[in-house]
């Protein structure tokens, strides 16, 4: 039998857990992995005699995101057989969430076409293009555009769903230059689910359609003339340079959509949102703590008079009694139904 | 996103000469007779790059496609009579000349060192065999005429102005528009063509083409009510009331 | 079901206490220290010096400095009529003791508490070592005798002899074993604070003094322990369950005790065990 038993049941658990770890800002960061020199043909044409075709050399666009959440609570704590306990539900806040769209507008070549074709008696060769002419680049740079999105506006209609399995550990840790005996939460999985994204109020359209409406603005104005821009639209088979960023970003007309996919799909924010609680689980503060020393009785100054048995004459002024501690050894914590329980022995 | 976007050439280079080549110019000229030719690319009467193009049976490549740009940016530093870029092609197939950059005005000389009987070609004096092809971009009412012929030879070209509502993914790019020049007359004697759309002139007698703009369209005026219903809904996108994209 | 349950057993208890004896050995070893007074060459009154008697030898804890470490704590001497001078030096010391938790495993109550011991309690057992001064029958005639002191050639003065403790250089020894059980209770804080605090209290309910005789003597010396165990030593022996600051989490418990069990906190299986109800709340820290 252990000399001191203690048991903690799993609401008094989760109701210290809470106090303990949210509020801390966690940050992070995340990219969705761009692909480049993904070749979008916008139209192929062949005839009997010739072929023409004018494509578009799109980078699929990227997504960056910038973000800052807090944990609220943790709910639904229970103790699971096998010395673990599940969080059931994380809840969290977001303290910033940018949303970077980023697009490369693609290099352009139209012509390259052929001159003549191979008559088709000729054997073999017979209908294949004989001469044909290079294709011309229409830009002489490719112009990166960010889309930076603060969906600050709508935190409180992204929902997600976190939960957690923690095995639950005792470490020797030292603070200050004391040894402590401290109980851990160890992450084992982390569960992140971006549920859903409820926009009731209409501000996700809003505030991506004003982004998107800035960089079209600014995408228009590098083209010297109207002409010029209609020619390139005719190329590209959109009527507006809206609609062309729209669909390139394959943005349609369920905005909570998009968004939900870009984060999930794109940046894969259920993973990031994983790590980041998952590290914040393991660098985070005990939940239970106890000195490896246990001090039974204070450092105490006492006046002489009172004591005596020194080996000469008592001292003449006030006497230190040294603090009596003694360390505390083999702690253990399990889970045991429904409670978790710490024992340990005093080393004397 | 301030800077040149584009080559400006593509649209200020409305007029063209294929006897100063720019962008959007193409010319290719049939290489009948074997052997080891000398090419010079000149600007004006200056000399700027030299290259060679060994012609014979036993080449594999039927086209050689020299861009005189490349050619003329690479040579820079080199002595006149260096060759800057060799090229083999059978017999039979084409030297195609075009300029991939800058603000162009080439025309090129091609002599057959192994034939000294034979007349070296010049690009600004076109020959039976060779082919001009031009995309022109701007749109309005050209004139295209030979005037290498005794008399000049004109003829009408519109290129019409694309209309944006008229844009869909799916509609098909049109194909160029093949000519041809002989016994002093354009066959199809008008052209009209898109923006963007090639234009192929097989020569068979002695041709120098421009094509020189007449009249710039800017677009019909309901057009240009279009555009400005759409930078209003721009406009009412960016302040965020509740615009959407007109498409 | 409790939010907190907490249990020790008497073993680690006992061992606790054989620890505090090492390492505290003064809260176990009270001493009334003879005197006797100093001179200087010339035959000088300087002061009194003391003899720290005892009858069980105390050893410092290793590590400490003997000169300013203290084994015993001072006592005032025995003052009784007949008694001359400052009183009678006399030593109290317990060698050991233990208790024993409900089942008792480790400790044999004597016949006068009615063993085995009762469901909920505890018993106690210590050894106490005890000695007396007796002062020769010289000192007392000298001491008598115009109060002069054998060795000088000094006249102590009445006050200060009545301060000096008897001179002696032995103790006449001899030792006890007390036991005692007791059971614990609650009660409120008698005090303002809405809702009270609870507090756990001790009571004894026999003590037995083994080996002295003749009986009577025996239940004399018991009614003193009884009554020195109630006055002095029970209301130390007080726990109020007062909110409980853990400064390492920057957590605050505010405990109660869990209601409905029959018995909380109880003494049974050899542990003492307690199950609290507990408010957890972020400690406020000053100026927030």
């Amino acid at each position: 039998m252990s000399d001191v038993t203690l048991k903690v049941s799993e609401q008094t658990f989760g109701e210290v857990f809470n106090l303990v770890y949210p509020g801390k800002s966690l940050k992070f960061k995340g990219e969705s992995p761009g692909a480049k020199d993904a070749a979008i043909k916008t139209s192929e044409t062949s005839t009997e005699t010739s072929k023409s075709k004018t494509y578009l050399n799109v980078t699929v666009p990227w997504f960056a995101i910038d973000a800052e959440l807090h944990l609220v609570a943790a709910n639904g704590i229970e103790f699971n057989d096998g010395n673990t306990f599940t969080i059931n539900e994380i809840d969290i806040a977001w303290d910033k969430l940018i949303l970077k769209v980023g697009l490369d507008i693609p290099t352009m070549k139209f012509g390259g076409f052929c001159l003549f074709k191979v008559p088709k008696s000729v054997p073999v060769f017979g209908g294949q293009c004989a001469l044909e002419v290079p294709p011309i680049d229409l830009f002489t740079k490719t112009p990166d555009i960010e889309i930076p999105l603060d969906l600050s506006p709508i935190f409180k209609s992204i929902i997600t769903e976190i939960s957690a399995i923690c095995s639950i550990e005792i470490r020797l840790e030292n603070e200050k230059g004391k040894d402590y005996w401290a109980v851990h939460p160890d992450p084992i999985a982390v569960d992140a689910d971006l549920v859903d994204i409820h926009d009731t109020l209409g501000q996700a359209p809003a505030i991506l359609y004003a982004a998107v409406g800035t960089i079209v603005l600014n995408f228009q104005a590098a083209f010297p003339a109207t002409w010029v821009m209609d020619v390139f639209l005719g190329f590209v088979g959109l009527p507006t340079m809206t609609s062309l960023v729209l669909d390139v970003l394959d943005i349609h007309d369920d905005i909570e959509e998009w968004l939900m996919k870009a984060l999930e799909q794109s940046i894969g924010i259920d993973n990031l949102l994983m790590e980041v609680i998952f590290d914040a689980i393991l660098d985070g503060d005990a939940v239970f703590k106890t000195p490896k020393l246990f001090e039974i009785l204070e450092e105490k100054k006492v006046k002489p008079d009172e004591l005596g048995g020194f080996a000469v004459a008592a001292p003449a002024g006030d006497v230190t009694l040294p603090a009596v501690s003694f360390p505390v050894i083999k702690p253990e914590v399990v889970f045991d139904d429904d409670e978790m329980v710490l024992t340990f022995d005093f080393e004397f | 996103m301030r800077g040149q976007l584009f080559a400006s050439q593509l649209y200020t280079q409305v007029d063209l000469d294929s006897g100063a080549l720019v962008m959007k110019c193409f010319i290719a000229h049939l290489l009948r007779e074997d052997g080891l030719y000398h090419g010079t690319v000149m600007l004006g009467e200056r000399f700027v790059a030299g290259f060679v193009i060994k012609v014979n049976e036993t080449a594999e490549e039927t086209q050689a496609t020299v861009d005189v740009s490349e050619l003329h940016f690479g040579a820079r530093g080199t002595a006149p009579n260096e060759v800057v870029k060799r090229f083999a092609v059978k017999t039979g197939g084409y030297v195609v000349l075009h300029v991939g950059q800058g603000d162009g005005g080439y025309h090129v000389l091609l002599r057959n060192t192994d034939d000294d009987q034979s007349r070296p070609w010049n690009s600004q004096r076109l020959d039976d065999g060779d082919i001009f092809s031009t995309v022109p971009l701007r749109p309005g009412s050209y004139t295209l005429s030979n005037v290498a012929s005794e008399r000049t030879v004109a003829t009408r070209l519109v290129v019409t102005y694309p209309d944006p509502r008229e844009n869909t993914r799916d509609r098909p790019r049109p194909t160029p528009v093949y000519a041809t020049f002989k016994r002093r007359r354009f066959d199809p004697e008008a052209f009209t063509v898109d923006p963007g759309q090639g234009i192929v002139i097989a020569t068979k007698d002695t041709a120098r083409f421009t094509l020189t703009l007449d009249q710039p369209d800017d677009g019909s005026d309901e057009i240009r009510e279009w555009h400005e219903q759409q930078r209003a809904e721009l406009f009412r996108m960016i302040r965020g009331r509740g615009g959407r994209a007109v498409e | 079901m409790a939010d907190i349950y907490g249990a020790i057993t008497d073993s680690a208890i006992n061992r606790a206490i054989k620890f505090l004896m090492r390492w505290r050995p003064a809260l176990f070893n009270f001493v009334a220290p003879s005197q006797y007074p100093t001179f200087d060459g010339n035959g000088y009154f300087t002061g009194f010096g003391e003899r720290w008697l005892t009858c069980s030898s105390v050893k410092w804890p290793p590590g400490v400095d003997h000169n300013t470490f203290p084994r015993y704590t001072r006592q005032d001497p025995l003052k009784m009529p007949g008694v001359v001078g400052g009183g009678i030096p006399f030593c109290a010391q317990i060698t050991d003791a233990k208790i024993d938790f409900h089942p008792s495993n480790t400790i044999d109550l004597p016949v006068a508490l009615t063993p085995p011991l009762m469901n909920q309690r505890f018993a106690v057992w210590a050894d106490v070592s005890c000695g007396v001064g007796c002062p020769t029958d010289a000192l007392i005639d000298a001491l008598l005798d115009a109060h002069f002191y054998a060795h000088s050639k000094f006249k102590l003065t009445p006050d200060l002899f009545n301060q000096m403790t008897l001179d002696v250089e032995s103790l006449i020894c001899f030792s006890l074993e007390l036991f005692a059980t007791g059971r614990l209770y609650t009660q409120p804080q008698p005090g303002p604070s809405n809702p009270p605090v609870t507090e756990i209290r001790v009571a004894v309910n026999g003590v037995e003094v083994q080996n002295v005789r003749p009986n009577g003597l025996e239940d004399a010396v018991e009614c003193y322990i009884r009554m020195y165990i109630r006055a002095y030593v029970l209301p130390k022996l007080v726990l109020a369950l007062e909110p409980i600051i853990v400064k390492a989490l920057g957590v605050t418990f505010t405990p109660t005790l869990t209601s409905g069990l029959p018995n909380n906190p109880a003494i049974e299986q050899n542990e003492l065990r307690v199950w609290l109800d507990v408010d957890v709340t972020k400690t406020k820290t000053s100026g927030s």
